[in-house]
């Protein structure tokens, strides 16, 4: 047990040391300063979009209300066309409101997804191993910790300065849907879990590759492999594709479970947020997404990455 | 006496055609001061990172107190490296205090300790300043305090003296060998022939991955001689000590001998023999090579 809690915490120092660099050099200010411009840029963009179409509604409508009070009718008929026309605007004015709301959420949630892939492919690789090009390592890893300790230590405050910015990103997210359309933003908070894994697995890919490949290479093939998943999982959602079964598609069947899942959680995690929009029905059915199935898949990945990664870093000739 | 790294015929390929160290035997002993000494490329660093488990040796093996290198037996050893690189963002007392906590030292002393480390490096006034503004000196003062900061049992020094004025350099040979009088053995890696030894009790030469010498300063030098210096000389003397030394180096009526192959009987009786050939000595002495001419010595031989 003592073993145990001196391991945790030497990860723990090293983590510490790691979050502190990123506050010193004024990385996380500007990590999470670009998030709010992302995010307010999704939610500008998503506003716009919904008011030009709202704008075009109440144009047509005003239109056909001169046709009608143009027709040949008598007054009742004319003022019986015009309630209908109402009733008719009312509901589509009502439906727009919620298509509103989940273009909202697919909108912002498409954003926070997009920085957070942008921020784990390029700030892992130069985070997690800029102390080698320092040689800042040297001292550290003198001291009586292990390589797979100082590994875990680096990645650990990677994550948690990714997950601090995509829980920023939710928060404020939620905020302005509170405050513009009286909505908790539930959903988004509910697709957190699920989005974590798939950022815990990303990251544990790329260590994994810039430890092989270097820097460059890593960040270029964890971006391959997450594209790789993208087009798969928009077949089954838009329901051309299956993956119930094994010899229904192979290549589909391997690319929706077979390779670490940071678009399939995206997709997963958007299904919490968007139930009405029915060409999005099948969010839900991409990969490997059926709760429990979900979580342990996640973890496998996970440990296979980061065995692969100590057992390469093990064999590394370290520089002084 | 307790071993406490030992190397037994450690060989380190870095590829088929880059041996680095061909089998590397040496021991060191529990509170030495003991200097590997070498030219550039010779292998010292290596050497160095396979006690650091920085590298794994191609074959033979390398003990740290018997057991093999790993994290565990890093705690220890405190090394300074040649090349000290540390995270400007933090402050002195910042980056002690990390150290500290990886060498598991007690969380109730690292204050007490972090203090008496600055003020042995006389660092004291900036343990608050971020390390980004320190000089070269001060960054190796720095690396000195982390080195011994957790009390270690070994210390592996690799150029301690790069970028110190010569104060400091006074400083740190002083630091050295108080960790000496505490119980420390330190492992010196250094091109500094004169600062080794004035320190080491015990130093090995490594040239292309191999050790050519070691031992004490004493046993190193094997090459023992005497300078004599004549008022009055003649052709017997002349002969005589050509016997002794025919590689005997002679000017203006100063002879240098080599007597390594003479005994020591022989030897105390140069002077009586000289007087009674009719010569006038104006000065006898005793030569001991310097670990300078030992070392290029050692390198020239093996060179040939």
């Amino acid at each position: 047990m003592e073993l145990i809690l001196e391991k945790i915490n030497k990860i723990y120092i090293i983590a510490a040391l790691g979050f502190k660099e990123s506050v010193r050099k004024k990385l996380i200010f500007f990590l999470l300063l670009c998030c709010i411009v992302f995010t307010g840029s999704g939610i500008g963009c998503a506003s716009s979009c919904m008011n030009l179409s709202e704008d075009e509604i109440k144009l047509q409508l005003t239109e056909q209300k001169k046709q009608i009070e143009n027709m040949e009718a008598s007054p009742d008929e004319k003022k019986m066309m015009l309630g209908q026309l109402q009733s008719e605007y009312n509901k589509v004015k009502e439906q727009g409101e919620k298509t509103f709301i989940n273009v909202l959420y697919i909108v912002i949630f498409s954003m926070i997804a997009f920085w957070l892939f942008l921020i784990a492919a390029i700030f892992t690789p130069f985070l997690a191993l800029n102390d080698f090009q320092t040689r800042t390592h040297v001292l550290l890893l003198s001291k009586s910790i292990s390589r797979w300790e100082y590994l875990l230590g680096k990645f650990t405050s990677i994550l948690t300065l990714m997950i601090l910015n995509l829980i920023l990103m939710t928060a404020s997210s939620t905020l302005f849907l509170y405050l513009s359309l009286n909505d908790l933003g539930i959903p988004l908070l509910r697709s957190l879990l699920v989005f974590s894994q798939g950022l815990l697995v990303f990251s544990s890919m790329i260590i994994f590759l810039t430890l092989t490949a270097g820097r460059l290479p890593g960040i270029f093939l964890s971006m391959v492999i997450t594209v790789l998943t993208v087009y798969p999982a928009i077949s089954i959602i838009k329901g051309e594709l299956t993956i119930n079964e094994f010899s229904d598609n192979v290549f589909a069947f391997i690319l929706g479970y077979g390779l670490p899942q940071y678009a399939v959680n995206y997709f997963y995690a958007l299904s919490f947020s968007v139930k009405d929009i029915d060409f999005l029905k099948n969010l839900h059915k991409v990969g490997n997404n059926t709760g429990m199935i979900s979580v342990m898949i996640n973890f496998i990945w996970f440990i296979i990455f980061w065995t692969l990664s100590i057992f390469i870093f093990n064999k590394k000739d370290l520089e002084t | 006496m307790q071993n406490m790294i030992e190397s037994r015929n450690l060989i380190k390929d870095y590829s088929s055609k880059a041996r680095a160290l061909n089998g590397v035997n040496i021991s060191v002993q529990k509170g030495e001061i003991f200097g590997f000494i070498g030219p550039n490329g010779a292998g010292k660093t290596t050497f160095m990172k396979t006690l650091l488990d920085f590298t794994k040796p191609t074959s033979g093996e390398v003990l740290i107190l018997g057991e093999k290198p790993s994290w565990k037996s890093r705690k220890y050893m405190g090394y300074l490296p040649e090349r000290i690189s540390i995270h400007t963002f933090l402050t002195a007392e910042e980056f002690l205090n990390y150290q500290a906590r990886l060498s598991g030292l007690p969380s109730g002393e690292i204050q007490s300790e972090i203090a008496i480390c600055l003020e042995k490096v006389k660092l004291t006034e900036a343990g608050k300043k971020r390390i980004g503004s320190f000089s070269k000196g001060m960054l190796q003062r720095l690396g000195f305090a982390q080195a011994i900061i957790s009390k270690p049992e070994i210390l592996l020094l690799d150029e301690p003296n790069s970028g110190l004025d010569p104060i400091g350099i006074q400083d740190l040979r002083g630091i050295i060998l108080e960790e000496k009088k505490r119980g420390a053995t330190v492992f010196l890696n250094s091109h500094q022939l004169l600062e080794v030894e004035k320190i080491c009790d015990r130093v090995a030469i490594l040239n292309r991955g191999e050790v050519v010498a070691q031992g004490s300063r004493s046993e190193l030098t094997g090459l023992r001689g005497i300078e004599i210096e004549l008022e009055n000389s003649n052709e017997k003397i002349d002969q005589f000590l050509k016997e002794l030394d025919s590689e005997m180096i002679q000017k203006d009526g100063r002879y240098s001998l080599n007597t390594e192959n003479l005994d020591s009987e022989k030897e105390r009786t140069i002077p009586a023999r000289i007087v009674e050939l009719g010569g006038k000595i104006n000065l006898y002495s005793r030569r001991q090579e310097s670990l300078e001419e030992i070392f290029q010595r050692v390198i020239k031989d093996q060179k040939v």
